[in-house]
């Protein structure tokens, strides 16, 4: 059967070339946008090491000084960092929340303002983040130690004014974790000449930036002393991040707002005042949007391909079936079932696909050897990922040829032969 | 002639339903793919209310500032205001500079005067140029004046919605109401702002002299709180911009003691400044061009195969039509125009149902296409000029040379005989 096909196919190479040429277009740039999305979501699924579900940013301002509701009894200038901390406890204490923290501007999730420092030893340098975070931080945003506990060593390391690294550089450096524990590493922070000695208290869990970057390189330092901090001003308010992380019960969609008028009270002290509750989640979509976008363009396209296979294939075996009605009706009489007549012509289908396909699979192999594929710094199996972008646009196609074959077949499969063969 | 082209192109669709059906069905949804690429392009880079001269605006938004001796990092972010003092107001080259402060992530609260009612929104802190280089559409009032701005009078202008929301309507121009605990005098209504517009955007206006932030800076003041925007000049080019701004860079550089400034590939032009707004390094315009021309490329062509199938095989089923039209004295052109003509029939009522379907689908997937990093936004109607009826048209032209360029010229190149024969 196979060989008549070809046969066939060969005789009516004139009518098969555009759907042979379309259906390797279509190959070669469905491949190329499933790969993008294999990579994408390998690259997505991967550990964060941080989880921001249930987290809210909790946003202070002051009332400024030209302002007739600015209290000039509440000086700041004296007490504003003790003002935060008091605003600390009273969070700390309300019933839904969890846990709180503060960070620097120089750290907060998703929302792409950075310091950087470069960590060196005799060999080698590497570029990375400097942040400075309350030891409650690791407690906030679930940060895991390198092995996998949970966040209390972290936190205690930088209540002992040591360092905190993260896995990737513990393993540059040190060779794994476990060794990377009480050494010394030299950081120069950005804007800096010079470089220091740091004593590390302990590794986190590997971190990455965002849901599509890859792992980097940071250390976590305490912010300041609590004392440094009592005697600080009210810009402190400003210039620090508060983050709190609610009790999964307590959480729902109108937690914020709820959340704002409940403690809008409690939260005014001296100058300072609740300004906004903003989940995590805003911040991380805002981020997100380019690569959402991107994925979400890919899918349209990977549709509209699929839409015009099915086009394709049933505007040019409608017009065919119509065409060979007599080859067909020829067919039946001499024995063929109805059923033979039908896969006749699906396999007819496959054996074009298939046809088209190889071409489709030399071309991709050579954009994927001029590296126009998709890049990525991730070590994936070249195996599976070739086998998932062959096979779900195989499968994908495939599916589009049944469905725009099966019209076309199945009236071919109801044809009465004697109809058929009366207009010989 | 064209009558009878019309005719006939009129009974064929009706002919072969199921053909047409799809031919029709095939153009739209490129027409329609295509269509919603060019709309949001147009939507975010071509000028329109408030943004009106974004042909000629360029941006230096940000500025990097590295050691002077050693070219270590020290900051990298938006400008402060002596570097815009010194560098980016006298510029030569400018129509107008404009100075502008803007969170991108907060809200200020509004407050009227009894505190009941309230309205969080984005305030945009400025210099009066900002009125001169874009073109707001004032409902009630004036933008606050150089008066203002210069002893630093809280005046605001608001947008309609914060009117409404504060006073009740929007004629509030004179009254009083409370910007993060200060009290301003609105002097101004314009009327709300398209998100798309995302340097003019925000929902009150005051002069930054009003503000605290404007006097922030760091780095020896090449970083602070400001974005710039300048307006070049009528018959000056960009690198006669460039070349000034670079120059001005250096003298303001050669005043500093520790920090140099460094602006990279700025001043960026609109699309510049949409493909690489606010990061380092040169935006590969080449390279997005590039791009987007494969994909309108390829939105176009995998349908071109279809309609070219469909539009062969309708060809070969008249071919004794065209043999006779051939032997009556029709040139091998006109048959191809005839072939051409009577496609483009198909091509553009598939094509006006494809801008629909785009509409259709702006408006369905309005989540996520119309979301800038402002917010939702509407599309206006500025944006629906008629560059995109032409460009509908321009790519039904393009599709329908795609579609039924080879069957038009393969059906020309039967011989007569064979194909009366036939």
């Amino acid at each position: 059967m196979l060989r008549m096909i070809f046969i066939q196919l060969w005789n009516e190479r004139k009518g098969n070339v555009l759907i042979f040429l379309e259906l390797l277009v279509v190959s070669v740039f469905l491949w190329y946008m499933v790969d993008t999305l294999y990579v994408n979501y390998k690259e997505y699924e991967r550990p964060l090491g941080f989880d921001i579900s249930h987290v809210y940013h909790v946003r202070l301002a002051t009332v400024p000084q030209s302002s007739v509701d600015y209290d000039t009894t509440a000086i700041h200038s004296h007490y504003g960092g003790g003002d935060f901390l008091t605003l600390y406890d009273r969070l700390a204490h309300n019933p839904s929340v969890e846990s709180v923290c503060y960070t620097s501007n120089n750290h907060f999730h998703y929302r792409g303002s950075n310091s950087f420092a470069t960590f060196k030893n005799d060999s080698l340098a590497r570029q990375g983040y400097l942040r400075h975070v309350d030891p409650a931080y690791f407690r906030v945003f679930r940060v895991k130690t390198a092995h996998g506990e949970s966040w209390e060593k972290l936190e205690q390391a930088l209540r002992d004014n040591q360092i905190v690294v993260t896995g990737t550089v513990a393993e540059t450096f040190f060779g794994d974790a476990g060794k990377a524990e009480r050494k010394e590493i030299w950081i120069t922070d950005q804007g800096r000449t010079d470089s220091m000695a740091y004593r590390i208290g302990a590794v986190s869990e590997p971190q990455r930036y965002a849901d599509f970057s890859s792992y980097d390189y940071a250390y976590y330092k305490p912010v300041g002393t609590e004392e440094a901090f009592r005697n600080s001003s009210a810009g402190v308010a400003d210039v620090l991040n508060l983050f709190i992380r609610v009790k999964p019960a307590a959480d729902n969609s109108r937690f914020a707002d709820d959340f704002t008028r409940e403690m809008s009270q409690q939260m005014r002290l001296g100058n300072i005042y609740l300004k906004e509750v903003i989940p995590m989640t805003y911040y991380r979509n805002e981020f997100l949007r380019s690569w959402v976008d991107n994925i979400r363009m890919y899918a349209s396209c990977i549709l509209f391909f699929l839409l015009n296979v099915f086009l394709g294939i049933i505007g040019t075996f409608w017009f065919r079936t119509q065409q060979r009605s007599s080859e067909i009706g020829l067919r039946m009489a001499m024995g063929a079932s109805r059923r033979n007549i039908f896969r006749h012509l699906f396999t007819e289908g496959f054996v074009l696909l298939g046809i088209a396909f190889v071409p489709a699979a030399i071309i991709f192999a050579n954009l994927a050897y001029m590296e126009v594929t998709t890049q990525t710094e991730m070590q994936l199996s070249i195996a599976a990922r070739i086998l998932w972008g062959m096979g779900l646009t195989l499968v994908m196609i495939g599916l589009m040829v049944v469905i725009g074959m099966g019209f076309p077949a199945f009236r071919a499969m109801r044809m009465q032969p004697a109809d058929t063969l009366h207009d010989e | 002639m064209i009558k009878q082209y019309l005719k006939q192109a009129f009974r064929l669709l009706g002919e072969n339903k199921l053909l047409s059906v799809i031919s029709i069905i095939g153009t739209a949804l490129a027409i329609c793919m295509v269509m919603v690429i060019v709309i949001l392009y147009i939507a975010k880079t071509a000028g329109f209310r408030p943004e009106v001269n974004r042909d000629r605006t360029y941006y230096l938004s940000v500025a990097m500032s590295v050691g002077k001796d050693d070219g270590r990092r020290l900051s990298f972010g938006s400008i402060g205001l002596p570097l815009i003092r010194e560098c980016y107001y006298p510029l030569e080259c400018a129509e107008v500079t404009t100075a502008i402060i803007r969170d991108r992530w907060n809200n200020q609260s509004a407050l009227s005067m009894d505190g009941l009612k309230s309205s969080n929104g984005k305030v945009i802190q400025t210099d009066p140029a900002f009125w001169k280089l874009f073109s707001f559409d004032f409902i009630e009032g004036k933008p606050f004046t150089e008066a203002d701005f210069d002893s630093g009078i809280r005046t605001v202008v608001l947008s309609e919605h914060v009117a409404r929301a504060l006073f009740g309507s929007e004629r509030a121009v004179g009254k009083e109401m409370k910007l993060n605990f200060n009290v301003f005098r609105v002097c101004g209504v314009v009327k709300d702002v398209s998100r798309f517009a995302n340097t003019a955007w925000a929902e009150m206006w005051i002069p930054y002299t009003a503000g605290t932030e404007y006097n922030t800076y760091w780095s020896e003041g090449i970083n602070g709180h400001f974005n710039c925007c300048v307006l070049l000049k009528e018959g000056v080019t960009e690198e006669e911009l460039c070349q000034e701004v670079q120059s001005r860079i250096a003298k303001f550089n050669s005043t500093l003691s520790d920090c140099k400034a460094d602006i990279g590939y700025q001043p960026n032009s609109q699309i510049m400044e949409w493909l690489n707004g606010g990061n380092e390094g040169k935006a590969d315009m080449a390279g997005a061009f590039l791009r987007y021309g494969i994909i309108l490329f390829i939105l176009l062509l995998v349908p071109a195969f279809n309609l070219s199938g469909i539009t062969l095989s309708r060809m070969r089923k008249r071919i004794a039509e065209l043999g006779v039209r051939r032997a009556f004295g029709a040139s091998k052109g006109n048959i191809i125009g005839q072939v051409l003509f009577e496609n483009l029939v198909f091509t553009l009522v598939g094509g006006l149902l494809g801008l629909c379907f785009s509409y259709v689908a702006i408006w369905l997937l309005r989540d996520w296409l119309l979301v800038t990093s402002l917010g939702d936004a509407g599309l206006s109607g500025g944006m629906l000029n008629g560059y995109v009826f032409l460009a509908a048209f321009l790519f039904c032209l393009v599709m329908n040379l795609m579609s039924a360029g080879i069957p038009a010229w393969r059906v020309s190149q039967v011989n007569i005989i064979d194909s009366i024969n036939n």
